[in-house]
């Protein structure tokens, strides 16, 4: 049996977890004020996720960018991957709060989604 | 000049703080209010902070800034409550009169009550003790992040960051993310000063490293910075001259702290507390300027913006008590011991109120006890607590007139 520290980051709480491993099994942890920092310190030690928020260009908009996040966490090690495919994306005006950008990221199964609204830019004409 | 528009309530700032205010305050049936925001969007800060974490208390969910804003613009706006933008208060006084500047001319209002939640701002490098020129190149973070994430305008590529505050780490990992080779957080205190899950995902995810009792103390260059010297401080957070470090930059970060916006206070004759920069307040967060209320940053700095709206809505229902008639009076003063500051700084007595303060450092088992006249007035213990993360201590009614103090301290280590 070994023991490992590590802080809960699902929340600003950041819980202080210290986790009993048999092998590779999580058979307890305890410091968590709630049930998911059980679930994020097994989640962490096998696979840990975050998500993502960057911003993509945007074309004929009112601002020159859209902030994005991804609609589920993703491995942390294929986050320079997808933040590397999203600065490649290009979308067009309008942008609305929550559109979907991208459906599938790197067949991850996560969507793209914008986090603000980018009015197309209105070209006056007089 | 016009005569003056009469309100019941004007609110200074369209950041969480006021939004969350106006709705509670429309809710309780207080109609007669405006909000008078600066900028041309309302939103306050969250509206450059485009990675998530907000709301994760009252909305269960990690939602960016936008969109946490969001949830408090769309209904403020359903519920037809009057809100100028582009419209800065430029003058108030202690009798409540607001004075703001918009592209429409000079507006004044006269309210019954007043609610300040303007906010704070990064302090800057004026503010640090550092030697050599001031070549372009150096940044504070909020605005680096406004460059960045509102205009698309990248920084710089070599880049030393100076604090530890959640605004560096947070574009630390943003410039990171960018492309941008971010050398190293260098923060002068033992401990860092932003969130731990800042900490991990921010540097450790990406193997920035942090150097705790660093600092600057040194800009190179003429026009562009091109470098920094380093040093470790001693325990006095004293240069230690023989570990300076020359490390080649273009790009220097401030992290170094935030101060609460308070120059309308100041001209409205409002006592100012030195430790939190904001104003003096009671229980109801009234200030020391009967009819002039505070919440958000602008009273003391929040990590959480949950905690910020949290707060504004509670000094909602104050306003409106005070709107139908005066305010219990708040002789009882509050002190602390091993936090930074207390807010509120005034009790009344009979009625029960929450305290908020800050480890003044990082502690595995914390106790924070409330005592008055030699007594434990009431006790919580905390198994992890930073200076980072803010504690509320709820307090039962006081019978009795005497000074409270709040007391920080571990519970492994009591002489700390
Ligand atoms: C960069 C950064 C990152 C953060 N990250 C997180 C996070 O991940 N999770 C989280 O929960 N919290 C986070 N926070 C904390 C949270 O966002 C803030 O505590 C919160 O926004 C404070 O709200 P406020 O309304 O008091 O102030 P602000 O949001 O600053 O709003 C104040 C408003 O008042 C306006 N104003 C100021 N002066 C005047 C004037 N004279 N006339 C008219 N208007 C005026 C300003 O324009 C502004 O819109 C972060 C804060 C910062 C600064
Ligand atoms: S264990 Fe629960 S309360 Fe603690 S940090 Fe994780 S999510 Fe937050």
């Amino acid at each position: 049996m070994t023991t490992k520290t590590l802080l809960c980051n699902l929340c600003p709480n950041c819980c202080a977890l210290t986790v009993t491993l048999e092998g590779d099994t999580v058979t307890g942890c305890t410091g968590n004020l709630c049930t998911q920092g059980a679930d994020f310190a097994r989640q962490e030690l096998t696979m840990p996720l975050r998500n993502v928020t960057t911003s993509v260009a945007v074309s004929g908009g009112l601002y020159p960018l859209c902030s994005v996040r991804l609609s589920a966490p993703i491995p942390l090690s294929r986050l320079t991957e997808a933040v590397d495919l999203l600065h490649g994306l290009t979308v067009t005006a309008p942008v609305a709060m929550g559109q979907v950008l991208l459906e599938d990221l790197l067949g991850l199964g996560v969507q793209v989604l914008s986090t603000r609204s980018v009015p197309a830019l209105q070209i006056r004409r007089d | 000049m016009n005569e003056p528009i009469l309100k019941d309530v004007v609110i200074l700032g369209g950041g969480p703080a006021g939004l969350a205010a106006a709705l509670a305050l429309h809710e309780q049936g207080v109609r007669d209010l405006v909000i008078l925001e600066r900028e041309p969007e309302a939103g306050g800060i969250l509206r450059q902070c485009i990675h998530d974490g907000f709301g994760l208390t009252r909305f269960h969910e990690a939602l960016t800034g936008p969109e946490y804003a969001k949830r408090f613009l769309d209904p403020v706006r359903a519920a037809g409550i009057e809100l100028h933008t582009g419209t800065t208060v430029t003058g108030l006084t202690a009798q409540r009169l607001v004075t703001a500047v918009s592209h429409r001319g000079l507006t004044q209002y006269q309210a019954r009550a007043v609610i300040l939640a303007m906010g704070c701002r990064e302090r800057a490098a004026g503010a640090l003790p550092m030697y050599g020129a001031r070549p372009a190149g150096v940044f504070t973070a909020g605005v680096a992040q406004a460059y960045v994430n509102l205009y698309n305008t990248m920084v710089g590529r070599e880049i030393v960051i100076l604090g530890s505050g959640d605004i560096g780490l947070i574009m630390a990992r943003r410039l990171t993310l960018e492309g941008a080779h971010v050398l190293g957080v260098y923060e002068i205190l033992p401990h860092p000063s932003g969130l731990p899950r800042n900490v991990t995902q921010c540097l450790d995810d990406f193997h920035i490293p942090l150097h705790l009792s660093h600092t600057v103390t040194k800009l190179h260059g003429a026009a562009r910075l091109e470098a920094v010297t380093v040093c470790a401080v001693d325990e006095q957070r004293r240069p230690l001259p023989e570990t300076a470090a020359r490390i080649p930059c273009d790009t220097l970060i401030l992290s170094v702290g935030l101060i609460p916006e308070n120059e309308l206070s100041r001209m409205a004759g409002i006592e100012l507390d030195s430790q939190t920069g904001g104003p003096v307040v009671d229980q109801f967060l009234q200030t020391t300027v009967p009819g002039i209320f505070a919440a958000g940053n602008v009273l003391h700095v929040h990590d959480v913006a949950d905690d910020v709206s949290a707060e504004a809505e509670f000094l909602a229902a104050q306003v409106a008590r005070y709107l139908a008639g005066p305010l219990p009076h708040c002789p009882i003063a509050v002190t602390g011991r091993g936090c930074g500051h207390v807010v509120p700084q005034r009790l009344c007595r009979g009625e029960a109120a929450v305290l908020s303060f800050r480890p003044a450092a990082p502690r595995r088992h914390l106790v924070v006890e409330a005592v008055q006249d030699g007594q434990t007035l009431c006790r919580r213990t905390i198994p992890y607590a930073t200076p980072a993360q803010m504690v509320h201590l709820p307090i039962p009614d006081l019978a009795d007139g005497s000074p409270v103090e709040v007391c920080c301290y571990d519970d492994e280590n009591p002489a700390v």
